[in-house]
């Protein structure tokens, strides 16, 4: 709980990973004043830097992960007086009692605070006694592109009795009025949600929250945005819901035919045409494989991903395979009449 | 176990941009990102050796993916799931030679091929030790000058075969309910019945299905373990041998994200690591910051990992699939 435990909690796993394997001949390293230059938006050019940077990352990796949580399938960070950030889609909502499970396996209960589903912002607070690592905050104003940081999570769940996964990457692109994100290629995936992106001296500087197809594109709730909603997360508001968000989503236009609802299928077959649909006037039929979407290669999931996002009015073509034959196919959505 | 697992991840599913998903593919090289050619170009001199031994597989004119040369009389090391009767091998040199298959481990995605050279091969160094530890930089080397991809690595040295019991559990999370006895399977020869409740699996209490399922999966095929069940009103103990899951339980959601390999699970020790490989990618060493290869490329099973088969298992699966005549010449 306080400033001495996570230091001390630092000393003692930097005392002990050397014994771990340690054995960066540091000797052979960059000077620190060096390493940092090249952390802060510069590039490793020696072998030199890069035992300096291997090293480096090692302890940052053993001082970090002690403040790493589970939360359900997803993950969080430890701050300051048990509480736990995490991602709005994570926490829901508040006052919900859940057991969240601490990166030595030891489980918790803790109750949900604020959420702000329109920032992603979460907050949670550990109810069970005692004292818990913690992550400093560090400030995301402070990030330029091309900085170095390190990322940690449970993608698909925790596993018993494997470290989570730590990834290194560097900022790509600060948050901006069209996309309030810190953008990062550290790789995340389900389960990373709610995870923490730190600088390199160990500050939490985002939280994990959505990515986009290209994999460089992962993207983090600055944790000035946590500063910003911090009063009304602490007061335990809710602001925005899942369902807002689900429902923006859903306005989405009518095209009228049905993919394969197996989730692992690769193709995107259809299996159902409504009839007088947009699909069915432009001659979609059941059998049928979307091969490309708007000149894009198409799986099931990719034309699912934009049938969704689509609008009243757009035209799509499409390239399909019927039998032997591919066939070119233009559909224009239609407005989505369950909506209205 | 696996509406278990599904159960788990459903809530937690990262919500896709709006905005971003076609935009942002003209941003993937960035003078920023790790991978640009800047930050690559530090690790040439760590790889210059390594890239002599490492090998282009070609099938068909295309190269299909990487390989080791690891013996100097022309054996070389290469991923199962690509390779047909017929491929090349294409040194750094450029010097092409076609290769004959000697042997394959399907379950570990590995080949063994053999080239007749008329000369000496350099064959790859292999780490001595497994001197690396999650965070320690890891280079995946073509036979190019400056390697293609790094990364570090993730976690510690595991293995990925799972311990598989043949069950499936209700959909509520409490108690542990049996809802499906998968046949001849492990739980189907211990005597389990639908309906029965896990009460606990040797020392570890099991109160829901999330988890009996790490319970179960924290332990390896072959393993014996003893289950406690309710069975209607009386308690009962049971011995189950744990089979090897050949089904995997994958997230769907990865599928979205660009290739993945198909081979994702049975591994029996790798190092996970954060390099981004495209599946033509895998097969090649996986090289320390010494240049030594502490292992080979075998699977992009997800977008946030790479798997590379640990030096001594790819040792020792040369060694099972050399032929005999050779192995006593040795």
């Amino acid at each position: 709980m306080t400033n001495a435990h996570s230091l001390g909690v630092f000393a003692v796993l930097t005392a002990i990973l050397p014994v771990a394997g340690a054995q960066a001949p540091v000797s052979k390293a960059s000077p620190p004043d060096r390493l940092a230059k090249i952390l802060s938006g510069g590039v490793p050019e020696t072998k030199a830097d890069l035992i300096a940077m291997e090293h480096h990352t090692k302890l940052l990796i053993a001082k970090v992960l002690p403040c790493l949580v589970s939360i359900g399938g997803a993950s969080g960070v430890l701050i300051h007086d048990k509480l736990i950030l995490s991602a709005a889609h994570v926490t829901r909502t508040a006052n919900r009692s859940l057991s969240v499970t601490l990166n030595d396996g030891r489980r918790v209960r803790a109750v949900t605070l604020g959420a702000n589903h329109r920032n992603d912002t979460g907050l949670l607070r550990i109810t069970s006694p005692g004292a818990f690592p913690y992550a400093e905050m560090g400030h995301s104003s402070t990030m330029q592109p091309g900085d170095w940081c390190l990322m940690l999570g449970y993608p698909g769940g925790r596993k018993a009795g494997r470290m989570a996964p730590a990834r290194l990457g560097r900022v790509m692109a600060l948050p901006s009025r069209r996309r309030p994100f810190l953008v990062t290629d550290c790789t995340m995936s389900s389960g990373d949600s709610g995870g923490p992106l730190f600088d390199m001296q160990g500050r939490v500087i985002g939280i994990n929250s959505r990515i986009a197809m290209d994999l460089a594109t992962n993207m983090h709730v600055p944790i000035d945005t946590f500063r910003l909603d911090w009063d009304s997360l602490i007061k335990g508001e809710v602001i925005g819901s899942m369902r807002e968000r689900t429902s923006r989503r859903r306005r989405g236009a009518e095209f009228g035919a049905k993919l394969d609802p197996d989730p692992k299928a690769i193709d995107a077959r259809i299996v159902e045409v409504e009839r007088e649909s947009p699909a069915a006037k432009a001659g979609l039929k059941v059998g049928d494989v979307i091969l490309e979407y708007n000149g894009r290669e198409a799986s099931r999931n990719t034309v699912r991903y934009r049938l969704r996002r689509a609008r009243a009015g757009d035209k799509v073509k499409l390239k399909v395979k019927r039998g032997s034959d591919v066939l070119e196919l233009e559909v224009q959505f239609g407005r989505n009449r369950r909506q209205r | 176990m696996r509406f278990a697992t599904l159960a788990l991840l459903a809530p937690v599913l990262l919500l896709p941009s709006e905005v971003d998903a076609q935009r942002s593919r003209r941003r993937f090289v960035s003078e920023h990102s790790r991978n640009h050619a800047s930050v690559r170009r530090a690790f040439a001199s760590v790889t210059e050796k390594a890239r002599q031994s490492t090998v282009r597989v070609k099938k068909e004119g295309r190269v299909v993916s990487l390989g080791v040369i690891v013996s100097a009389d022309g054996y070389i090391v290469t991923q199962a799931a690509v390779i047909g009767p017929t491929v090349e091998c294409q040194l750094a040199t450029g010097e092409s030679f076609h290769a004959t298959r000697v042997g394959v481990d399907e379950s570990q995605n590995i080949a063994l091929l053999e080239i007749k050279a008329d000369k000496k091969l350099p064959a790859i160094e292999w780490a001595e030790n497994l001197n690396i530890t999650p965070g320690s930089w890891v280079i995946s080397t073509g036979t190019s000058e400056v390697p293609f991809a790094i990364g570090i690595m993730s976690t510690q040295v595991h293995s990925r075969r799972k311990g598989f019991l043949g069950v499936q559990l209700s959909r509520q999370s409490a108690p542990a309910r049996l809802a499906v006895i998968t046949p001849d399977s492990a739980a189907a020869r211990a005597g389990l019945r639908v309906d029965d409740v896990v009460l606990r699996l040797d020392a570890t209490e099991v109160d829901t299905s999330e988890q009996l399922s790490a319970a179960i999966g924290s332990h390896q095929p072959g393993d014996t373990v003893k289950l406690r069940i309710r069975r209607g009103a009386r308690e009962l103990d049971v011995e189950a041998t744990l089979g090897i899951n050949t089904e995997v339980a994958t997230n769907p959601q990865e599928r979205f994200w660009g290739p993945l390999s198909a081979l994702r699970t049975g591994f029996s020790e790798v190092i996970q690591h954060d390099t981004v490989l495209r599946p033509e990618q895998c097969g090649g060493p996986l090289l320390n910051l010494d240049g030594k290869a502490v292992g080979v490329n075998v699977a992009r099973p997800g977008r946030v990992e790479s798997l590379a088969l640990t030096a001594r298992s790819v040792e020792r699966i040369i060694k099972r699939l050399e032929p005999r005549k050779r192995r006593r010449r040795m």
